[in-house]
Formats: C-alpha cells, structure tokens, sequence
C-alpha cells in the first residue's frame, strides 16, 4: 500500500481520483461498496471526500444514481452514465499515455 | 446517547448547512453511509458500535460545516484571486475617510460610511466574479506598457500646467487674475498680506511647486522610472500638502502674531476649505505613490528589456 504520510504522493492520488472512482463504476455501487472496493484495490480514499466526489460527478452528468429501497437501510447506486463513459475511455488513455511519457521522463530517455 | 444517536446529531447539523433542495437527499445518504462505515468499523472491531467509535468515525468526515461546505458547488461571493485588491481598496476608502476626517474633523464623516463603502466593494467584486464565471476560460487582459513609460507629452502638459497655474498664481495672485479675466473683475479679492506676501510658508510653497514643475520637465526627458524621482515626487506631495493645511488656517509669523494669506476676510474664508481639500489630495497622492513604490516587482527589469 502507498504511504499516506507523503505530502507529494497525496497529491498525486488526489489527481487521479476521479479516474479511480469512474473505473470502479461500470456497475452500480453505493458509497461504502465503492469505497471497499477501491481499498481493496490499494487506493484507499477519505470518506470525507468520496461522497461529495460523487455528488460532483453526478452534477457533471458523468454518473447517474438511484435510490433502491428494496433493502434495508435504503442505498444510493451510483453508475457511469453514457457521458461517463465516453469520459472513462478518454481519462484511461490520457492516463496511459501520461504514464508513458512519465516513464521515459522518469528512466532519463532521450527525447 | 448511543452510536446512532451521535451520528443523526451529525447528519442534522450537516443538513441544516445544505441548500434545502438538497437537504434531505444528502442528509438521508450520509445517514445510509454512516450506517455501513459504522457497522463495518463494528465487524472489523469484533464489538457492539459505541459512541466512542462513532465519533471516530466521524472525525473522518470533519466537523459538519467542513462536511458541508464540501457538498457546496456554490462559487465564493468575492473570487480568492480577488482578495487582495479588496482588502487594498478597503483600507484605500478608509485612509480617504480618515484624511477627510482628520482634516475636517472626526464628525464630518458618517459612522457608517465605512460599511457602506465595504458593500459597494463586495457588490463590485461579486460582480466582477460572476462576469468571469460567465466567460471561463477567455482572456480578460491585455498588456500595458506601465506606469514608467516614457509620456513626454503628458510631462510637458503638467509642467506647462504647474507653471502656468499655481506658481503664477502663487508669485503674483492679483497679476494673474487680471490675466485670466482679461481685467475685467477686480484683483483686490486676492490681494496678499504684507505678513504672508514675506512669509516663509509662501516661500516654501513656491519653492515646492517650481520643483514640482522641474520634475515634470525631468520626466519629460528621462521618463518616471527613476526612483530618485518617484521618492522625489513623493516627497513634494507630502510637503505640499503640508504646506496647504498651514494656508487653511491663520499662520504664526516670527514674531508670535497671526497672519492669513488674503487681506480680505472674506478670502480667507472662501479659501481655506479649498486650502484643506488640496491637503488632502496632496496626502492622498502621496500615499497612493507610497503604496505603488511598496508593490512594485523587485528586482526592476533591466532597460532594454529581458530579451536583450
């Protein structure tokens, strides 16, 4: 797991998050499943911040939500909408490519 | 009060921060989120949730305005690149206010004057807020050439203007009202003292507005970015103003008797409030060239530019 304690990593996971959260979203998840499921894959994220965060992207149009109250308590799903989507592809190949360039940058490869 | 009790005492003061739109929908999911963080702490703990746990969990989540704030999509009222200028243009409305009331006394300026001052200010930079929230991402700017550009001909205009105004009239008040007026009215409105027409107050005053006058000229041929000549801009303004608040009111000659500039009493009178307005204004400049000399970039760019 990545240390929490390191101010610059920190950054670096908060600019990715939105990623995060949209790539664990192509089902529905309510918040707690989502957040399990990202600690589970090693990117664990405040709950502080996680709600609101998909509040936002719903404002964005990039996720659609649902009430089900078939169980107890009622949950609120999150799901990537069509929208969210097509932003998903497009952030998992600007990431991709992003990676590509930081590990060149990164094994000091000439340009 | 047990570990739901805690929670539900959170969620309410929670909603109670939100938009009512909003209120129930967010304030029934973190209810629901609460619940699965919390039984999940309980599971994980092996124990019964207590108020101690729930607590902890809740530190997570911040205090409720903090929880709050972070549902909030509404922009700040005064943009944070803004606060700046607003806290300059505040304190710059309250040394006019203060200069007024020093110079006039402290009753001559409404208590409230200030508060309604910092309203107009947040009504202007809200405005100005919502203006750039309309147009994102367009280019609100365009390059100046700066306060130090060379303005020959402005420089020419002011001295000429210095000249022609208030030494002229300062050297010789009657002459020039007959200049002005193409002799048609009587001179002897501003007919001087004996006492100040030797006074070292008129002196002075002239002294400073020929200065004045020789900076203008300097300027028009080496341009304002000397800061000789700025400290030296600033230093006449304060001396000036100096010099005019001593005019507005009954002068102490040598030899301990009081003099005003005009013989006429009725001169006298007319001329001191406008006597203490141009005090005013003289402090006023030069407080306001303090403040442009305090915030200028340092170090200074070289004079033929970066790409040189």
């Amino acid at each position: 797991m990545v240390e929490r304690d390191f101010a610059g990593l920190g950054e670096l996971r908060r600019g990715v998050l939105v990623l995060a959260v949209l790539s664990q979203l192509r089902g529905p998840q309510y918040g707690y499943s989502l957040k399990q499921a990202l600690i589970e894959r090693n990117m664990p994220i405040e709950e502080g911040t996680l709600y609101p965060l998909l509040r936002r992207l719903e404002a964005q149009g990039l996720l659609a939500s649902a009430w089900n109250t078939d169980h107890a308590p009622p949950r609120r799903y999150y799901q990537l909408s069509p929208q969210g989507l097509a932003a998903l592809e497009a952030l998992s190949k600007g990431w991709r490519d992003q990676v590509r360039v930081m590990d060149r940058l990164l094994d000091g490869e000439a340009p | 009060m047990n570990a739901y009790d805690v929670m539900e005492s959170w969620v309410r003061d929670v909603a109670g921060r939100l938009p009512r739109a909003r209120r129930n929908d967010v304030a029934c999911e973190l209810r629901a989120l609460l619940a699965d963080e919390l039984d999940g702490r309980a599971r994980a703990e092996g124990r019964a949730p207590d108020r101690a746990m729930a607590m902890d969990l809740l530190k997570g989540f911040g205090t409720p305005a903090q929880a709050a704030g972070r549902y909030h999509d509404q922009p700040a009222i005064i943009d944070p690149t803004d606060s700046h200028h607003f806290v300059i243009w505040a304190l710059g409305g309250a040394v006019v206010m203060g200069v007024h009331g020093l110079l006039n006394g402290p009753g001559s300026v409404d208590q409230d004057l200030f508060l309604i001052w910092l309203g107009i200010l947040v009504v202007i930079f809200a405005a100005m807020a919502w203006w750039r929230r309309r147009r994102p991402g367009q280019m609100h700017w365009k390059p100046s050439p700066g306060p130090d550009r060379p303005r020959p001909a402005l420089a020419l205009l002011a001295m000429t203007a210095t000249l022609a105004f208030p030494v002229f009239m300062f050297a010789a008040p009657q002459t020039f009202v007959q200049v002005m007026f193409l002799g048609q009215i009587a001179d002897s409105g501003v007919a001087l003292t004996e006492a100040f027409r030797d006074s070292w107050q008129r002196v002075v005053t002239l002294a400073l507005l020929v200065l004045s006058a020789a900076l203008y000229g300097a300027e028009m041929r080496l341009g304002s970015g000397r800061a000789g000549m700025r400290w030296a801009s600033i230093a006449i303004q304060a001396g000036l103003s100096l010099m005019m608040l001593l005019h507005a009111a009954p002068m102490i000659a040598p030899s301990g008797e009081a003099f005003s500039p005009f013989v006429l009493d009725a001169a006298n009178a007319t001329s001191a409030p406008f006597f203490r307005a141009l005090g005013g204004l003289f402090i006023l400049g030069a407080l306001y060239d303090l403040y442009r000399q305090w915030s200028r970039v340092r170090p200074e760019p070289e004079p033929d530019g970066l790409a040189s």
